[in-house]
């Protein structure tokens, strides 16, 4: 028996300081692929960069997914190799950090390294960390096909020039640090950036769908998220990346992105390995054009900025803002445009005149005209807020409440609006979901 | 004062919980597609129901979901009553498992919109 695929990159431990309900330990890097490979029952290999007091529980895990060669081709030393993830959902900027990662020193096995040759793969992933790529690339038959995945480590496209072949797909995320340096509103002009590389470039967007662009065909493609609240994200991308790899030769590339993107929804809502097998299992026995037909959300990075969101709140210099910080943070990292009418048309003053209570009111009310979304969030009884969500809601608006402390009752106040939810998962969700019709 | 620990692996396929109710193990037990669940409809008045009776179905109405090209909701008679959003669109692989859908209209309203809430539930 031999493998199809092997996936190289770092071995980590992730570890969400955030996590209200699941403080499941879980091993991570590029074991997250590993995951999506066993649930497909694909032959498949490892070649990892780790530290040695995980060799154990490496080998655990290579036995309990079937992992057909588990190769080690570099030790770690200097760091536990451990990523604090301070929120696992990406509602916004998720806070990884990585420990002593300036400490990090490998020593590379490189008799392991220069056997890879051998085992002649038919795809190899690589999922950028803190190794050397060039140093492995060399031992890799030419006739693997090489997909290569640049989300972390990578900040400068010179990091491509130095590959000495081209890549049959390269992965890039908007959360990355190439696509915020490189991207400029246009996505074919940043695909051509990496026409030299690359016979095909994938770019995920969060909750808000992918695209790919392929060379050959000169052709971008749209891909539809599945959106809904989650249970986690991280390696969600990495599960995005290996379905395409597997499904390529059965489908078509454009059909192999849309199982892509249902088999990384399936793995963002469970941490259970035997549940995500299960939906795999599911998702390959549909109909491939059911799923296209049935579409979902797509809302491109450049498309959200012309999002207005008007953020209904006592945002007063004198009540704690946490809150609202916190939405519309999370709403500026998926690159919407929350518009805070108190921070932007002035707070009123204690005394102020019938003239300045007019101005404000005028003000506040073009302000909503101006906007897409309305989201309110409850922080007390304030009159204010209570009157714009039903001057949102009345005006057609998607109007959501985020209630983080489940005060509301009132009838017209849970019934009014489109959702009311203590869960800014949940209310991000469904900025995308609106943002998405909003954007056809 | 002492410190804590945070555990050990244990995300192996086929491994049981150690006690119910913890975190543990291959399954948590809950299959995705055999949960009820409620939601408002979408597009309502652009769908049969409401275009052949300019009226919205009573409180209690049965209904079943159905796909074409969009997962449907409509009544035992076949009447498509609206969709449902697309956060919902995870059923479509539970259908073709075999799983089916049944429920009944829990709120209905006439407005300036019409509004229909259903509760589903998988009846096989």
């Amino acid at each position: 028996m031999s493998s199809e695929i092997c996936i190289i990159g770092d071995i980590v431990v992730d570890i969400t300081l955030m996590n209200e309900s699941d403080d499941k330990m879980r091993l991570g890097g590029i074991l997250h692929a590993a995951r999506c490979l066993w649930a497909n029952n694909i032959n498949y290999s490892i070649a990892h960069f780790s530290p040695e007091y995980m060799e154990n529980s490496i080998n655990k895990f290579s036995n309990e997914y079937r992992i057909l060669d588990n190769i080690k081709i570099g030790n770690v030393l200097g760091s536990p190799y451990i990523f604090y993830i301070d929120e696992a959902k990406e509602i916004g900027n998720q806070g990884y950090n990585f420990i002593l990662r300036d400490e990090i020193d490998i020593n590379y096995e490189d008799e392991r390294i220069s056997n890879l040759v051998d085992l002649n793969f038919k795809d190899i992933l690589f999922i950028s960390g803190n190794y050397s790529l060039i140093r492995i690339l060399k031992y890799i038959s030419n006739q693997t096909k090489i997909h290569l995945d640049i989300a972390n480590n990578v900040s400068d496209l010179e990091y491509l020039n130095q590959l000495d072949r081209k890549c049959y797909s390269i992965f890039i995320s908007t959360s990355s640090i190439l696509f915020q340096k490189y991207f400029n509103d246009n996505f074919e002009e940043f695909a051509t950036l990496f026409e030299p590389y690359t016979q095909k470039l994938i770019l995920k967007e969060n909750r808000g769908g992918s695209r790919a662009y392929d060379f050959e065909c000169k052709k971008i493609i749209s891909i539809a998220s599945q959106t809904k609240p989650i249970t986690h994200s991280v390696g969600v991308g990495d599960v995005y990346d290996t379905t395409y790899i597997i499904q390529k030769e059965k489908f078509s590339f454009e059909e192999s992105l849309i199982l892509s993107s249902w088999t990384a929804a399936a793995y963002a809502s469970t941490t259970y390995p035997d549940d995500f097998k299960i939906n795999v299992c599911r998702i390959n026995n549909s109909d491939i054009k059911s799923l296209k037909d049935l579409g979902g959300t797509i809302v491109p990075w450049e498309k959200r900025k012309k999002i207005n969101i008007y953020i209904a709140a006592p945002d007063f210099d004198f009540i704690d803002s946490y809150h609202i910080d916190l939405l519309c943070n999370s709403l500026l990292y998926h690159n919407f445009t929350p518009r805070r009418p108190i921070k932007e048309n002035g707070q009123m003053e204690k005394d102020a005149s019938t003239q300045r209570k007019s101005e404000l009111f005028s003000k506040d009310i073009n302000l909503i005209n101006e906007c897409n979304i309305l989201i309110a969030v409850l922080l007390n009884h304030d009159p204010g807020t209570y009157i714009e969500i039903g001057i949102g809601a009345t005006k057609g608006l998607p109007t959501f409440i985020y209630d983080p402390f489940n005060a509301a009752e009132n009838c017209m106040l849970t019934q009014i609006p489109d959702l009311i939810s203590s869960d800014l998962d949940e209310i991000i969700s469904e900025v995308f979901i609106s943002s998405s019709k909003i954007a056809k | 004062m002492g410190s804590t620990g945070t555990g050990k692996f244990t995300d192996y396929p086929g491994s049981k919980p150690k006690q119910n109710g913890d975190l543990t193990g291959g399954s948590s037990g809950i299959d995705e597609c055999a949960r009820a669940f409620s939601s408002r409809l979408e597009d309502v008045s652009a769908c049969t129901y409401f275009t052949t009776t300019a009226n919205i179905p009573p409180i209690g109405t049965s209904v079943e979901l159905y796909f074409d090209k969009r997962i449907i909701v409509r009544t035992l008679d076949g009447i498509d009553l609206g969709y449902l959003p697309t956060k919902f669109n995870y059923l479509k692989i539970c259908m073709d498992g075999g799983y089916i859908y049944q429920g009944f209209v829990r709120l209905s309203a006439l407005g300036a919109i019409p509004v229909i809430e259903i509760d589903i539930a998988p009846i096989s």
